[in-house]
């Protein structure tokens, strides 16, 4: 059931299997799921008085996702292959990793994995919900296409690009994976876990940059570090705190069209969340800080991202095939360019009900309506061009029905 | 020597001959041994009954030949499950292995008893709502298939099953779990199942 994924996410993700699997042979075992939904949105955007309307919508296949669970004893493996339908790529591996266990309690992990912190779960089959709590609307990629009519090639790129570091600066807690070493030691009540990766947010397939100062191009090599911890209580009551840091050698931005350079970065992130199951109640409140750093923005100016977000939510079972889930979250940054105060500032409420209900224990249908309320304030000195978008405010509504099979 | 076509086939024929599994022998061999550790264990009940049961006789026997016997009396029952449960799997076991028919019967029998004590009917009475996870694995073995639930009061269900198709003759049993513990027992319909045999 799903009211576990709350503390038990830190835990599963951490090093062990999920139990659930078909038997292929003594050490093989598979598992997964297929995610489909129908989505409508819509949209109304209004910047210095200028109102636009936006509408879209969705259908089809959203994931498919197979893991393959190996288990030799001590050593144990999974290979997580999935098709998501915005992803570049057809097929990716989104997890590879091999644990070793060095006692009942201690594994070592290697390879690809997902991050340790977060309330949330990175996949359908453990969220409340069709949306996640956090993240940009879902108009996004319609405003952008907007904006790339005429646009030279590969700006479209560029931009999802930049949307993505963006994204990564805002909402600095969601589905993650980084590839490095992991050790967790876990107990029925406790856990603990400290991993090294080849970064964070914004870097990946290497650990530390060039030692060299070259003068020329940034390096693009960084590294990221995580430290959780979780206890569940007796009483239902369960809390996680978990840290990341990253820190990398700078990337181009726009590349597709001259490029901007960025120079060293830095990435802080403070996670942490509590759950109280009691009955068929479920309540989850979380907290989480980034603090994100840019320096010498095309060569000049300094980017400093500080990001709150928030959620709480309350799931209810009424019955052993259907329950009901509210959530309210919250997003409150500002961006501050070169020491001037506030020079973005953004605020963000996403009001959430949704409705589950279990045909059987492995097929599901969610329905959502969400609300999204935003404004967007940027001086003049804003950088990215984003002084464009000052005094801008977003409503908009998401209706969603989602159909999720597993096995 | 050299390959060529009459030494091929030579050669063919004696592989043939000294890795196929003497299956009739080996089902033979297998129903008797049951046979005679069923017999073995009704003696031993009987015998322990009534060491029980007469004061008389109960002063004649010391306590330590009670635990002898009690003990005797387990490992006669559990190595008659697995016999039972070996019996399952037909009885394949090839007497030409590099281990010798005695250690491969051993292994084929701790396997198949791991794997398929579920399909045993006592199997299953110690699995009640409230029973641990594990005691339910000890009791009827890993499961084939298990699924996170969807389901909002259930965390887990385990399926014990023969077959996942919808055939009348499968055996088809279902645990699932709350906090660890079982919430729900469907148990395989071994009547149901054995009128069909």
């Amino acid at each position: 059931m799903k009211n576990k994924i709350a503390i038990a996410s830190a835990f599963l993700a951490a090093a062990s299997f999920s139990t659930a699997e078909i038997v292929i042979n003594e050490f093989l075992s598979v598992e997964g799921f297929v995610d489909m939904s129908y989505s409508n949105y819509d949209g109304e955007l209004d910047s210095n008085g200028t109102d636009t309307d936006e509408s879209g919508n969705d259908f089809g296949i959203d994931q498919v996702e197979i893991s393959w669970l190996f288990n030799f004893d001590l050593v144990t493996a999974q290979i997580d292959l999935q098709y998501e339908e915005n992803s570049a790529d057809d097929v990716e591996v989104e997890q590879a990793f091999v644990n070793y266990r060095l006692s009942e309690t201690s594994v070592i992990t290697a390879g690809r994995f997902a991050s340790m912190l977060g309330f949330e779960a990175f996949e359908p089959t453990g969220l409340y919900q069709y949306s996640t709590a956090y993240g940009l609307p879902a108009a996004t990629g319609d405003f952008t296409d907007g904006i790339l009519d005429g646009a030279p090639a590969g700006f479209s790129d560029d931009i999802d690009d930049l949307l993505g570091r963006l994204s990564s600066a805002l909402f600095p807690v969601g589905p993650r994976y980084n590839q490095g070493v992991k050790y967790t030691y876990e107990t029925d009540s406790s856990f603990y876990g400290l991993s090294i990766l080849d970064g964070v947010s914004e870097y990946s397939n290497g650990l530390g940059g060039d030692s060299e100062t070259d003068g020329t191009a940034p390096d693009g090599g960084g590294y990221g570090a995580e430290l959780a911890a979780a206890f569940n209580f007796d009483n239902g009551i369960s809390y996680f705190a978990g840290l990341a840091y990253e820190n990398g050698d700078g990337f181009t931005l726009f590349e597709n069209i001259g490029g901007i350079e960025i120079g060293d970065t830095e990435q802080w992130i403070f996670n942490t969340y509590v759950t109280y199951e009691t009955g068929a109640w479920l309540f989850a409140a979380e907290f989480n800080y980034g603090n994100t750093e840019w320096n010498d923005v095309g060569g000049t100016d300094d980017l400093e991202i500080d990001s709150t977000t928030a959620l709480i939510m309350a799931n209810y079972a009424y019955s052993d095939q259907a329950s009901v889930t509210g959530r309210i979250s919250y997003l409150s940054a500002e961006g501050d360019v070169s020491g001037n105060n506030n020079d973005l500032e953004s605020e963000a409420f996403k009001y959430t009900l949704a409705h589950n209900y279990a045909f059987t224990d492995n097929l599901l249908l969610v329905t959502e309506i969400s609300y999204t309320e935003s404004e967007f304030d940027a001086d003049n000195g804003a950088p990215l061009g984003l002084a464009a978008a000052d005094n801008t405010d977003y409503e908009e509504v998401l209706l969603a029905v989602e159909l999720l099979f597993t096995f | 020597m050299r390959i060529t076509l009459p030494n091929a086939c030579a050669v063919a024929l004696v592989a043939t001959v000294l890795f196929t599994p003497i299956n009739a022998t080996a089902a033979d061999a297998t129903a008797d041994r049951m046979a005679q550790l069923e017999a073995r264990l009704i003696a031993m009940e009987a015998r322990l009954a009534a060491a029980e049961a007469g004061p008389q006789a109960a002063s004649n026997v010391s306590e330590a030949r009670m635990v002898e016997l009690e003990t005797r009396l387990a490992e006669a029952e559990q190595e008659t499950k697995q016999v039972k449960a070996l019996a399952a799997t037909g009885g394949n076991i090839p007497t030409s292995s590099i281990l010798g028919k005695g250690a491969t019967f051993d292994i084929m029998a701790n396997s198949a008893w791991r794997n398929l004590r579920w399909t045993q009917a006592e199997q299953w009475e110690a699995v009640r709502p409230g029973v641990s996870m594990a005691a339910v694995v000890e009791a009827l073995g890993h499961p084939p298939r298990s699924v996170d639930s969807l389901k909002p009061r259930v965390d887990e269900v385990f399926y014990y099953e023969t077959s996942i198709r919808d055939d009348g003759n499968a055996l088809r049993g279902k645990v699932s779990f709350r906090n660890g513990k079982v919430l729900t027992v469907q148990k395989p319909n071994f009547k149901a199942n054995k009128a069909a045999q």
